[in-house]
């Protein structure tokens, strides 16, 4: 189905029967039905300019899930874009929302406790693994193997079930706080850690068997929507999709926040920029992230407890009811001298910055989220023309948009 | 910051004869600010000498100080992957009519960065190749991210009246 990429010899059907080039809709889909019938996260719809099966030109089209966070998060105070920011990340919303406080804790030159930054490090690398194996089993929806999927989906589940044990908070987050944290792990984390790591483990090493040494995964993967390293600079891509190409860029390596320089991990890369590279890295960084929650995990125990919030006047400050949280009880916030901040997290999907700007009051002049899965989505008329149609979806689901993120 | 000579940034500025305030920002990046006529050649050189190589557009946004003067602070950030190190620039627009020159050519990446800033600030870019809106609807009426666009225009409230 797939083995004969070597095309430009052979006539199109459109060229042999003279045929006009067909313009084709994929997509959208309700953001709820991701897993059945769009392996994209969300509604993001493409136009397909074809000529026969091959992809002529392609045009993407996003902002069908624009909800004007900007604009909302601009008229309340700093703690009051959590909920729209944990929205970014299609499983790793917390992660999203980790990065946007340490944004606002660097803008205004706060200090938080040791305890909280580890467990920061730690709760992100679940959530990355969690993505990652969304990533993966849409992957696998994509090209049609179900077994590999489930597989998948298992890891994804194995993940969410350990981060519920961490945070006490389903994916979505709702668990950092400009300062803190909101809770920190029961005494039963050493015995959950060491049960999940080990399921995981398997569930990968099962992944790898299924999906990446099948000779069907690979064939089918193999040369699909290449971007190379160039061009991934040139157009803003980021993250596992960069590494593929070759790139070892990787924010958590090149400025190190929260405590990753202080733990050992591999940056792992691929040589063809390639849908296969793409599948191979995004796997072994879930075995990274394994390592790296094992070492914050030793870490953490040896702190023996500690503070896991700041207690300066306005910080960590919501942990209110939801009632109060309507009426606006209790909430003035930090109020954070005039400056701006510029801040960049790994996310699963990629680089994933905040730039804020305050006027020195208690609400933001500007709160800038930059999204990786934006770029992400522009630069995939690059990848796909020349490609075929049946190349959209895997594309579309390696790259892992994510429609919250992309349209804000 | 790691990587990057400022003196490098200093020699290119003396070069393109640039009047250009150099600072350092509150965070790592170095913060440099121009005007709207030198911002291309400055973002060419930056790209393309040695010493910088800034290769990479991460973002492009903008800020509605509301100041008559120059209502429109643009920011660029830029990346050196080869020194890894970070400037960001950033330009004043005054208005009416808010413009300055399109980046597309040096960064791809700014096509679709630039066309979210023209959507929801209503800034124009001079020589972008398809300057139209990307997030809202193309009959969407308005900047929506300008300071005086009301917050819920549907309920006919004024912007704090829901604080």
């Amino acid at each position: 189905m797939t083995d004969d990429r070597d095309r430009s010899v052979i006539p199109t059907l459109s060229e042999s029967l003279g045929f006009a080039e067909t313009i084709i809709e994929v997509g959208h889909t309700h953001p709820g039905v991701r897993r059945v019938l769009s392996t994209v996260g969300g509604t993001i719809s493409f136009l397909a300019k074809l000529d026969d099966q091959r992809i002529v030109d392609l045009e993407v089209e996003i902002g069908i899930g624009h909800r004007g966070f900007e604009k909302e998060v601009e008229n309340g105070p700093w703690h009051r874009a959590l909920p729209y920011v944990n929205r970014l990340g299609y499983a790793s919303g917390v992660m999203a929302e980790i990065g946007y406080c340490i944004a606002v804790e660097k803008l205004a030159g706060m200090e938080i406790p040791e305890r909280a930054t580890w467990l920061r490090m730690m709760v992100s690398e679940v959530a990355r693994i969690e993505d990652h194996f969304a990533r993966l089993s849409a992957v696998a929806v994509a090209i049609g193997l179900s077994v590999a999927e489930r597989t998948a989906h298992q890891g994804e589940l194995r993940a969410a079930r350990f981060l519920k044990c961490m945070t006490a908070r389903g994916p979505l987050g709702g668990w950092a706080r400009l300062g803190g944290v909101a809770s920190a792990p029961t005494s039963e984390l050493e015995e959950a850690w060491s049960l999940a790591k080990t399921e995981i483990e398997t569930i990968v090493a099962r992944f790898d068997k299924v999906a990446v040494g099948n000779p069907s995964c690979q064939k089918r993967l193999r040369e699909v929507a290449v971007l190379s390293a160039d061009d991934c600079i040139a157009w803003g891509v980021t993250g596992p999709i960069l590494r593929s190409a070759g790139m070892p860029m990787d924010v958590r390596r090149d400025s190190p926040y929260l405590d990753y320089a202080a733990v050992d991990f591999d940056i792992p890369i691929g040589e063809n920029g390639d849908a296969f590279d793409r599948m191979l890295v995004v796997v072994e960084e879930i075995r990274q992230s394994l390592r790296i929650i094992d070492q914050a995990h030793s870490h953490l125990a040896g702190l023996d407890g500690g503070a896991i919030r700041c207690d300066a006047p306005g910080w960590c400050e919501p942990d209110i009811v939801i009632d109060e949280a309507r009426q606006g009880v209790g909430q003035e916030g930090p109020i954070i001298a005039a400056g701006e901040a510029a801040f960049s997290i790994e996310s699963s999907t990629g680089e994933l910055g905040f730039f804020l700007v305050s006027d020195g009051g208690a609400l933001p002049r500007r709160i800038r989220c930059r999204a990786a899965s934006f770029q992400h989505a522009q630069a995939m008329p690059q990848m796909l023309r020349g490609g075929r149609l049946d190349d959209l979806l895997p594309t579309a689901a390696m790259l892992h948009l994510v429609s919250a993120e992309c349209d804000r | 910051m790691p990587g990057l000579d400022h003196d490098i940034v200093r020699e290119i500025l003396a070069e393109l004869d640039l009047d250009v305030e150099v600072g350092e920002a509150s965070d790592d990046e170095l913060r440099l600010v121009v005007d709207g006529e030198s911002l291309v050649p400055l973002m060419g050189r930056l790209r393309d000498h040695a010493g910088t190589a800034m290769r990479r557009l991460v973002d492009l946004t903008a800020i509605d100080r509301g100041e008559a003067s120059a209502r429109f602070e643009l920011v660029y950030r830029l990346h050196a992957p080869a020194h890894n190190a970070r400037v960001r620039v950033h330009v004043r627009v005054g208005e009416p009519d808010p413009a300055v020159d399109s980046v597309v050519e040096l960064w791809p990446a700014a096509n679709w960065l630039e066309r979210e800033v023209f959507d929801l600030f209503g800034i124009g870019f001079r020589g972008h190749p398809d300057l139209r809106r990307i997030l809202l609807e193309t009959d969407f009426e308005g900047a929506p991210l300008r300071k005086d666009f009301p917050r819920q225009p549907h309920l006919g409230l004024p912007k704090d009246a829901i604080r």
